[in-house]
């Protein structure tokens, strides 16, 4: 049972690295609009990819220290305040150029596996 | 607790374990993220229990905002290294020339084994100290943010040395060791004929009579050390089964140096006998090292080099 326990443990954590991979892509894809954090996070759920808080903010803050987004703390609608995250001029650049290397990946992956099979 | 009063006890929480210069900032976004997952919720202190859970603690929360800490860098770690190194050679030569003098100045004391575990004790403490205090510099280094420079040359494959095999037989060491092992028990094996020819008195050199009683010995361990080297010479190399030999050998050679040692005089002059004496005795500190090296070694070699190939696979 231990055994078991542990295999589908390294799977979850390979797993969950192969999904690290593709977070910074999927955020920056989804911030043409400014989104707040909690938004966001829905907005990428309804699309299939599941975040957690813990992941996702301490993601958007490292990415606006890097450059990549820009925020500002805002009031909409007589809501509470909350921050507003949206991608930047250089973050459009670099997430282009992310998602040309994706293509190419998911070309070069699937023929691996093809091949593999 | 009510449930505003536990998602400040979490906020505040999140931020003792963050630096005090984001710490007011991620304390907002906090309460921001908590509002906004809790308006889906019921507003009562189970819902809110269960969503903190999902955050998780407020370490492991708090832990996400922080790069990976570590105590030395990979940058700075091959110095570190470096310097221990160099920092545990000079304790340990210190200590055996410190050692070795007051075994010449005093000679071997009284209850050998005691006072050598006091010293391997205070050896110890100096090592712990030094190296100890070696750490929290490269610590503080890594810390204030000193790292190596990268090298601007390119690594050049050609600056690679070879491996060497540490099992392989070092021929010219081994046969010099035989031989003179061979010439020693030649000359022992006449030394009872010296105190013959002197009238029963000291032989040659001055010995005293009572080395006669370690001559035994000391020609078994000679004898072993032949057979040993002759088995590996023709194997060609060291193995499993012949490393533990030596080893055997070894701890035999420390039980004859101490006979020696704790047994009567070697020379019959008082003086020469305490300086001989002494050497006996740094010897046997030598030994002991070499056998704890040799130990440490033999539990610690790479399973390949334990025996000789039988082919390699093709790759």
């Amino acid at each position: 049972m231990a055994k078991k326990n542990s295999k589908e443990n390294l799977y979850e954590n390979l797993s969950h690295e192969m999904r690290r991979g593709v977070l910074v892509l999927a955020v920056l894809s989804q911030l043409k609009d400014s989104q707040y954090g909690y938004s966001l996070k829905q907005k990428l759920s309804q699309k299939g990819l599941d975040i957690n808080e813990g992941t996702l903010y301490p993601l958007l803050r490292r990415l606006e220290s890097q450059g990549l987004l820009e925020s500002s703390w805002q009031v909409v609608d007589d809501a509470r305040p909350r921050r507003y995250y949206q991608i930047s001029e250089m973050g459009e650049t670099i997430q282009a150029n992310l998602a040309q290397d994706w293509v190419s990946m998911i070309d070069v992956i699937s023929d691996l596996l093809c091949k593999g099979q | 607790m009510n449930s505003k009063a536990l998602i400040e006890s979490y906020v505040h929480e999140v931020g003792q374990h963050l630096p005090r210069k984001m710490r007011a900032d991620i304390e907002m976004e906090l309460r921001s993220l908590l509002a906004d997952g809790l308006e889906e919720r019921e507003d009562d202190e189970t819902a809110v229990k269960a969503f903190l859970q999902e955050l998780g603690s407020p370490a492991e929360f708090a832990a996400q905002y922080l790069p990976k800490q570590v105590l030395i860098g990979s940058q700075l770690f091959p110095i570190f290294k470096i310097v221990a190194t160099v920092v545990f050679g000079v304790i340990t030569a210190v200590n055996v020339i410190a050692l070795s003098y007051t075994l010449l100045k005093n000679g071997v004391p009284e209850g050998f084994f005691g006072w050598w575990g006091e010293q391997m004790a205070n050896y110890v403490r100096s090592l712990v100290y030094n190296l100890g205090l070696v750490t929290l510099i490269f610590a503080v280094l890594e810390r204030v943010g000193v790292s190596q420079k990268e090298s601007d040359t390119e690594w050049d494959p050609s600056s690679l040395r070879p491996v060497k095999d540490p099992n392989r037989s070092d021929r010219a060491n081994l046969i010099a060791s035989i031989i003179a092992s061979g010439v020693a028990l030649m000359l022992m094996s006449n030394f009872s004929d010296w105190f013959r020819l002197n009238g029963g008195e000291a032989a040659p050199f001055f010995f005293s009579p009572d080395v006669l009683e370690h001559i035994p010995w000391l020609m078994v361990t000679w004898g072993i050390e032949i057979v040993l080297y002759l088995v590996v010479l023709a194997n060609g190399r060291w193995d499993k089964t012949s490393r533990l030999f030596e080893l055997g050998k070894i701890i035999f050679d420390v039980y004859v140096l101490y006979r020696i040692l704790t047994g009567g005089s070697i020379i019959i002059y008082s003086t020469i006998d305490s300086i001989v004496k002494s050497g006996i005795g740094i010897a046997l500190i030598f030994v002991l090292i070499d056998l704890a090296v040799k130990i440490y070694r033999y539990f610690t070699r790479p399973p390949e080099f334990t025996s000789a190939p039988k082919s390699s696979p093709v790759l």
